[in-house]
């Protein structure tokens, strides 16, 4: 070890500290509540799977589970097919600078104010009834529009597609645009050129983004919640119930590693999918033999 | 050349230097003495350690083993800062936000120079560079050959007794290199600053040296003037890595007057200069530059003479280079100054090529 | 040009919820009616008649500027050590300090409120500003990275070679070249923390925040005032972004510079 990497090691200790005590010790902390009791008010230290048990068991929470699952997917998806086309126009086409601030805008645009918008652009007495109501498309307000899937899924889009979009930009921005330009003078026609030479080479970059917005989405809560009525019961909700109103902590701790597991199962899932369809490669490829020394 | 300033004061000296990072042996053995006021040049190809040792010199790296005196003081536990060396990096490391002028005042700064002294110094450090009428431009607004000269000044200034120089032309155009190579002559005259300059180019550093350290794999293979490292050299790769040969292989004997007699295909050639050993089942090479040969028949007991046939010739405006194939199946080049008028034989014909006995030298394979 | 249509069809969606509220909160009547009938402040003036909010607000602004000062400190701290650890000490920072980004804010949330609950810490707006840190991190650590990357270092060694100290390297090169990033970050920490609100609500306690008093509203009522408040906090937001795009223009500045350098 040189002496700069010994004073890198104390440079990185307090930030390094930090991590650990408030980041890395919780979450062993909360595993380790998973396997504890409650009985009454008390959380007493134990060993039993009943936690993990009793939350397979009951039907609520394979249902809402299932349903943040398939918020988590489809909205992980739309939010990908919307984030490849900017993030390609931006990092191909045109830099444009203005396009890149105002997706900067609405992604730092405060979460509840985002939630609150779509609550007044569908709600019954919303925006969008008040038009179509005005212009005569329909009698009465349309009540579906709010406290649907569909208002789930569109306003977890609208959430979490800037931070998407720049997810592909900075996983494309390291594809050069010549490659693009030799495998258009090859012969591919542009869309050819996205699936045989972007996407394999951004493969990592975008189910980076595709698994980092399911992750934020199925955990998400409150969205489902203001936009979603009854239909918008996800397991965060009664995760965090859990540890607010029923009080049953290891329970939701189990709950929010059972969350965590299908996680990494889906994550698996897509990365074999993506292997299977080929659109990523198998194996990085070994190094241009010129590039030793 | 600047004999006139070099002194035979050693300045440098490196005896017995090892460098190991984890198992790779980046040197080996290195004994180094470089005199007070010389231009000394390491040269060799790129991973042979030249930078490595230019950087333990600096003080960024530390011997494995062996010991670094500079100006007769051991300096083993000196850091960069405390060393009375500056360097000139390879991509200049200017500071990209202080000016043409603080980068060249930065070193007297962190000495506590005093403001009026340092802004003296700094402005007689621009002019001897050129770049006065620069001083409050910002690095990015600077072309390759003027960052060139802030780094020369820059590291100057401190009036180091050694400028140590990595490459430091690496990064700029041809025209603008030869330029910069005559700059750094004038400067180094005017300053009396020892140079030790680490490049890959053996035309730089013919140019620029006093004296050349060739350096392969790790290990110093020959220090020489570039005159007698260019038509002495004392193994085939320093006649291979400093300009171009023609090596014709054999079998080495001793003649009857005692020379070095090479049995080659095509035929026995005695050779003065250089000494391998002889008899038996020993192979040597001879190795004879392009420029030293012609197209005549010998004309005294003084040259060499072999019958060849020519498979290209390549036009280059000041000369032409002929690819021959020898009687004996030997390939080989000659080169040839053009003349207005003259005329030179074509692709096919059969030629005397001849060169004169001492410009031959015979080396180990 | 169809990608050029996608592209200006997002956006679109993108911002008109956006233009909607601030568009509203003009609104002079109670109820939705498109076009708008008639415009007025007189929701920005109920925003000032209400003492709650106003405190609301007051806890926001002290939280956020202690979290971007922590994230400040510590953030430099790890970007100079990043400079000088070997890969694998790069990796293990990294790891520590960038894998919070991929967990959702409720996980952070209840593990941060477990830990609390263990070590016996009543939650104030001190265990606010510590989850808040957690979040802004790995946002700094993932924009240093993509700074230090471009970090020439042999400036440094070159300022080590010209007779300066480590200590004075660090104070006239290499903090001068990464504070404008630096800058920036703690800049985007403190929206982050202005903003949070998910994480916040497990470990606040009794404490009520910005986005949490909004949200008490949310529930409450669908009243126009929610929608002057909120564009409010939309100015707000594009007030720190325009100060982090001026402090950017520096940085990009000496990033220029850099590069023609190297």
């Amino acid at each position: 070890m040189t002496s700069s990497q010994r004073t890198g090691g104390i440079l990185a200790a307090p930030t390094a500290a930090y991590m650990l005590l408030f980041f890395v010790m919780p979450a062993i902390l909360l595993f380790s509540y998973s396997f504890w009791t409650s009985t009454g008010f008390r959380i007493v230290p134990d060993f039993v799977l009943t936690n993990y048990l009793s939350a397979i068991r009951s039907p609520l929470f394979l249902r809402v589970t299932t349903n943040a699952i398939v918020i988590g997917l489809i909205t992980a998806a739309v939010t990908l097919c919307l984030a490849i086309p900017v993030g390609y126009y931006l990092t191909y086409v045109a830099r444009s600078k203005i396009i890149f601030y105002l997706i900067l805008i609405t992604w730092f645009s405060s979460y509840l104010v985002r939630i609150y918008a779509w609550r007044t652009l569908l709600g019954t007495n919303g925006l969008l009834n008040a038009v179509l109501l005005q212009l005569r498309i329909v009698d009465t307000p349309v009540q579906a529009f709010l406290f649907s899937p569909f208002a789930v899924a569109i306003t977890l889009t609208h959430i979490y597609l800037p931070f998407a979009i720049l997810m592909v930009v900075s996983a494309m921005s390291e594809i050069k645009a010549e490659l693009i330009e030799a495998s258009r003078d090859l012969g591919t026609s542009a869309l050819g050129a996205f699936f045989r030479v972007v996407a394999p080479n951004a493969a990592q970059g975008l189910v980076g983004a595709f698994m980092l917005t399911f992750i934020l989405v199925a955990g998400d809560y409150v969205t489902p919640q203001m936009v979603g009525g009854s239909s918008g019961q996800t397991t965060g909700l009664l995760i965090a119930d859990q540890f607010r109103k029923t009080g049953n902590w290891p329970l939701g701790a189990a709950q929010a590693f059972l969350m965590f597991l299908v996680s990494l199962l889906i994550y698996a899932l897509v990365l074999a999918l993506g292997r299977l369809t080929g659109l990523i490669p198998a194996r990085r490829k070994a190094k241009p033999v010129g590039e030793v020394a | 050349m600047n004999r006139g300033i070099s002194s035979e004061t050693p300045l440098i000296e490196m005896s017995n230097g090892q460098k190991k990072f984890g198992l790779f042996q980046a040197l080996t053995n290195i004994d180094l003495t470089i005199n007070e006021g010389e231009i000394v040049t390491l040269l060799g190809p790129s991973g042979c350690g030249k930078t490595t040792l230019m950087r333990i010199i600096a003080g960024f790296e530390a011997l494995s083993s062996g010991s670094l005196k500079i100006d007769g003081k051991d300096v083993a536990a000196l850091p960069p800062e405390k060393r009375p060396v500056n360097m000139v990096f390879q991509r200049y490391a200017l500071f990209p936000h202080l000016d043409v002028f603080d980068n060249v005042a930065y070193g007297l700064k962190v000495k506590g120079v005093a403001r009026e002294e340092r802004r003296s110094r700094v402005q007689a450090m621009l002019k001897t560079v050129q770049m006065e009428s620069l001083a409050h431009r910002f690095i990015g607004e600077l072309s390759g050959g003027q960052c060139q000269r802030v780094a020369l000044a820059r590291a100057l200034v401190n009036g180091p007794r050694v400028l140590l120089l990595d490459e430091p032309l690496a990064a700029l155009d041809l025209k603008i290199r030869q330029h910069m190579l005559a700059e750094m002559k004038r400067i180094q005259m005017e300053t009396g600053a020892t140079f030790v300059y680490v490049t890959h180019d053996q035309d730089e550093a013919m140019i620029l040296s006093d004296r050349v350290v060739l350096i392969d794999r790790g290990r110093i293979v020959q220090v020489d003037k570039p005159q007698d490292m260019y038509f002495r050299p004392r193994t085939l790769f320093a006649a291979k890595f400093l300009g171009e040969t023609n090596l014709f292989e054999g079998k080495a004997g001793a003649s009857s007057d005692g020379q070095i007699l090479l049995q080659t295909p095509d035929g026995p050639f005695d050779i003065t200069a250089g000494a391998v050993p002889m008899g038996g089942a020993h192979t040597a090479v001879m190795s004879v530059r392009p420029e030293a040969m012609s197209f005549r028949r010998c004309a005294s007991q003084d040259d060499h003479e072999l019958e060849a046939e020519i498979d290209d010739v390549i036009f280059s405006g000041s000369r032409s280079f002929f690819h021959l194939v020898s009687r004996g199946g030997q390939k080989f080049r000659v080169q040839v100054q053009n003349l207005p008028g003259a005329e030179l034989p074509g692709t096919g014909d059969m030629v005397h090529v001849c060169w004169r006995k001492d410009s031959a030298i015979i080396l180990q394979p | 040009m169809l990608l050029k249509a996608v592209v200006y069809a997002v956006l679109a969606y993108l911002l008109i919820p956006l233009v909607v509220i601030v568009l509203f909160s003009f609104n002079a009547e109670q109820s939705f009616s498109f076009p708008i009938n008639g415009y007025s402040f007189r929701w920005y003036a109920l925003i000032f008649q209400d003492p709650q909010l106003g405190q609301a607000l007051v806890k926001s602004l002290m939280i956020a500027t202690a979290t971007a000062i922590v994230t400040l400190v510590l953030g430099t701290a790890a970007s100079l050590a990043w400079l000088r650890l070997g890969r694998f000490g790069r990796s293990v920072l990294e790891i520590l300090c960038i894998t919070p980004i991929a967990l959702p804010g409720l996980f952070l949330g209840v593990s941060l409120l477990v830990l609390a609950a263990q070590l016996g810490v009543r939650l104030s707006m001190v265990t606010i500003v510590v989850s808040h840190v957690v979040l802004s991190v790995p946002m700094l650590m993932i924009a240093m990275r993509a700074r230090l990357a471009l970090f020439d270092r042999t400036l440094e060694e070159a300022s080590r070679d010209l007779g300066a100290s480590q200590i004075g390297t660090f104070r006239r090169i290499t903090l001068p070249l990464i504070a404008p990033t630096l800058i920036s970050c703690a800049i985007l920490s403190f929206a982050l923390s202005f903003d949070e609100f998910v994480v916040t609500s497990f470990v606040a306690g009794t404490e009520t925040t910005l986005p949490m008093y909004i949200w008490s509203m949310m529930r409450r009522t669908v009243t126009p005032l929610i929608n002057s408040i909120s564009t409010l906090a939309l100015l707000f937001s594009v007030m720190i972004m325009a100060i982090g795009f001026v402090v950017g223009r520096f940085k990009r500045a000496s990033a220029l510079s850099d590069r023609a350098s190297s």
